[in-house]
């Protein structure tokens, strides 16, 4: 086959400008099916039959049963056959997706031999499941995912890798929006991205250009995310003072940093973990403070107007604030915020995300 | 008497055990067992209320000890001691003869009035008394009952004042009873009927293309927004689910199953979704005499929301739930905090609750209560089965069914009269 000594660069590039004649939703899928096939089947059933089959039940049922025999058995044999089944049953269509399947089949398994990185779809991944969930998390894995993509890209031919890349990293992105819209912080970051690549001088060799771009997206995890979340952490640790019962929300990370931090000032405090439906972050939040010595309580949002009669400080985190001073962060913090607004109010909130409204009038 | 006592101890064992559920069941079932203590009592030929407030005070204690959340007992207990009260006092002014008195008794109706003509200065003292109550809204705009009503039969003849003292005392005692145990069967019937005459007013309230939010899940809302729904009204409804019982899913299934178009929602989108929403209408659990409310858990969140957007927030309450007390620090008091296993997964968290066994106090407390209480400066309108009413107008109704004197139920060592 001529095909056997394909760069796995070159077949990812190959699929990105397949898919992106597709139907972005069947694009999707398809990336997911053939390069992470280790997700649960009835994911990629659900959103492919309602993407793109638009004909027979039994079309449907019978590539969502193998599909979901993927999961279950994660075995090569299956994917092979399964995907032999879909041709069967997609060349008696003769829409682009007969075309399509066998081509990228192929691809698939020779870029498998190849060991091609699979840094943005699964990403795609995990942001469609909710394993990365909050604004900083998200924000950071992005990046990351960023970096990877840079360090296997290679300029094609009579291209300038400014443009190539900013035309890459916009398609990339819009399929991230796709999984699961962008926060303003990944937003952000994604702005600074594109307006270092737009600097680049047009001299730099590309290794040049890669080394420093990647340098660029650590250098701005580190001062605009991290070193933020010191500086925040160290301005609100002086609002806290022995005897304060704090209440928090769901699982905000800043906050998360302030009461460990506090904490290990020997600051005398305890701290209302308030939960609520349907992701109950709380719970998450709960362990680790207890496991440091915290005394905690616990209770549901529905219970917060019966436990802030003792609380004295309310801390909240947000994924957003906007220009008119709005606060944008999880559901069921404007409850909080009410029931407490005889209380003081203190609001966490990042660097990356106060860029927002100082450097953009729009969010 | 020993038969009534056992039935008395098996009430409380429910009560204590919480194995009724429901304010209108127990106020029902204490409704029941407090006719059945008064047809059993034997009462003397003096001071037969007396007697009979005594007997049902002395239950009522014990009930209420049983149950201290449940104020729905306690509601019965004094309607009932004000029913005998009341019933004594038409007795007392019927059975003077000779003289023409209309009286004017404020009870909402519970029994007939035996009117006869007589006056006497014990009569006019009896109406001095009934007209120092202030009259209630109902019976100023109802008629006044004739006075050719059918005369009380003992005061037909009116010879001497002995002879008939002596047949008033006999058919009295009977009378008395009689009256109060009729009384308590009205009662019992209007307990039994409040979510029909409650989901009547459902098509002054809700109008076409309404959206109405709700919390948790209430008979009584269920009813009225059904009764709305058969008058061929649109609207629909977004249920919260009221976490952690999440019976705001039992409710949601029973309006999607009579037809409503039902969303439901998480407790954390109320304030996101209260924007959208014309009306928010719930269920209470009681209504003190302030005009607070004490709530199923949440509803205090959702009762500052709707005010912060302008909401009307509605309060549906049968009139077994109106309690005489006023509310001192009723997020402790009037509150119950149920198993933090509705919370917390005990298999994840065991970790957790080990730490601090050295030091002694447990690390993690995890609060779980059951009501909220909602000031009555939140609420904009309590639908009784009478009818619509502002907060500020409670203490009027709880002046129509309950005497000053039972707010206290304990007894006194040395009885002042």
């Amino acid at each position: 086959m001529l095909l056997l000594n394909l760069d796995p660069m070159v077949f990812v590039r190959v699929v990105l400008e397949v898919l992106s004649e597709l139907d972005e939703l069947w694009g999707r899928c398809l990336v997911w099916y053939f390069i992470r096939p280790g997700i649960p089947g009835l994911v990629i059933c659900s959103s492919s039959t309602t993407g793109f089959f638009d004909n027979s039940k039994t079309t449907r049922l019978m590539l969502g049963l193998s599909w979901g025999s993927i999961c279950v058995h994660k075995s090569p044999i299956w994917m092979h056959m399964t995907a032999c089944s879909g041709m069967a049953v997609e060349a008696t269509k003769g829409s682009m997706i007969s075309r399509v399947f066998p081509f990228l089949y192929i691809l698939y398994a020779q870029s498998r031999r190849f060991g091609a990185s699979y840094a943005l779809p699964d990403l795609m991944w995990q942001y469609l499941s909710g394993d990365i969930c909050g604004g900083k998390a998200r924000c950071i894995a992005m990046l990351k995912a960023f970096q990877e993509v840079i360090q296997e890209y290679s300029t094609p031919l009579e291209k300038t890798l400014s443009r190539d890349l900013t035309a890459k990293i916009s398609i990339y992105v819009n399929f991230l929006n796709e999984c699961r819209p962008i926060s303003v912080s990944m937003g952000n970051a994604i702005r600074f991205f594109k307006n270092r690549i737009a600097e680049l001088p047009l001299t730099m060799s590309e290794s040049e250009a890669k080394a420093a771009l990647h340098s660029y997206i650590d250098q701005f995890i580190g001062e605009k995310i991290m070193m933020a979340d010191k500086v925040i952490v160290n301005h609100a640790v002086t609002k806290i003072r022995d005897g304060d019962v704090l209440l928090t929300y769901g699982s905000s990370s800043a906050v998360e940093m302030l009461i460990l931090h506090a904490h290990e000032l020997r600051k005398k405090f305890r701290v209302v973990v308030v939960d609520s439906r349907p992701k109950l972050e709380g719970q998450h939040l709960l362990p680790r403070l207890v496991r440091e010595g915290i005394s905690c309580t616990y209770t549901n949002i529905n219970a917060n107007s019966y436990i802030m009669h003792e609380v004295t400080r309310v801390f909240l985190g947000a994924s957003a604030v906007l220009s008119n001073g709005t606060v944008y962060s999880r559901v069921g913090t404007a409850c909080v915020a009410m029931v407490a607004h005889a209380l003081l109010f203190w609001l966490l909130t990042h660097g990356k995300s106060a860029l927002a409204c100082l450097s953009e009038q729009i969010v | 008497m020993p038969d009534v006592q056992s039935l008395v101890n098996e009430f409380i064992l429910k009560l204590k055990k919480r194995k009724i559920e429901g304010s209108q069941a127990t106020a029902r079932q204490t409704a029941v067992l407090l006719r059945s203590v008064i047809s059993q009592q034997r009462i003397p030929y003096t001071s037969q209320a007396a007697a009979l407030i005594d007997a049902v005070r002395a239950v009522g204690e014990q009930l209420i000890a049983a149950n201290p959340i449940e104020l729905a007992v306690g509601n019965i207990v004094r309607r009932v001691l004000h029913i005998i009260r009341e019933e004594d006092l038409s007795l007392t002014t019927a059975a003077i003869e000779g003289l023409n008195v209309s009286s004017v008794s404020d009870d909402d109706g519970d029994t007939d009035k035996d009117d006869t003509p007589g006056l006497s200065a014990a009569a006019l003292a009896a109406a001095a008394r009934s007209t120092l109550r202030p009259p209630s809204l109902q019976t100023l705009l109802e008629d006044l009952p004739d006075s050719s009503a059918i005369p009380h039969t003992s005061s037909s003849g009116g010879d001497s004042d002995g002879k008939s003292k002596s047949a008033d005392k006999s058919t009295r005692s009977r009378k008395l009873k009689h009256d109060v145990i009729e009384a308590i069967n009205e009662l019992i019937q209007d307990i039994d009927t409040c979510h029909d005459q409650i989901a009547e007013q459902a098509v002054e309230h809700i109008h076409h293309n309404e959206v109405i939010l709700t919390l948790g899940s209430s008979k009584t809302v269920l009813e009225f927004l059904c009764a709305a729904k058969e008058k061929k009204r649109s609207f629909r409804v977004f249920v919260a689910e009221g976490a952690p019982r999440y019976q705001g899913h039992l409710l949601a299934k029973e309006l999607v199953a009579r037809g409503l178009q039902t969303t439901l929602i998480t407790d954390s989108a109320v304030f996101a979704m209260i924007s959208r929403v014309n009306m928010v209408i719930v269920g209470a659990h009681v209504v003190m005499a302030n005009g607070g409310v004490i709530a199923p858990v949440g509803l205090n969140m959702v009762a500052l929301a709707a005010q912060r957007h302008a909401v009307p927030f509605v309060v549906l309450a049968g009139c077994h739930k109106l309690c005489p007390l006023y509310p001192h620090n009723p997020e402790v008091l009037l509150n119950e905090l149920r198993s933090p296993s509705e919370l917390l997964d005990f298999g994840e968290f065991s970790d957790c609750m080990d730490f601090g066994y050295g030091t002694g106090t447990p690390l993690l407390h995890v609060v779980n209560p059951t009501f909220d209480y909602v000031p009555p400066k939140l609420v904009s309108l309590f639908i009784t089965e009478t009818g619509g009413h502002d907060p500020s107008y409670m203490y009027r109704l709880i002046a129509d069914y309950y005497s000053a004197d039972d707010l206290v139920l304990q007894r006194k060592v040395a009885s002042v009269k």
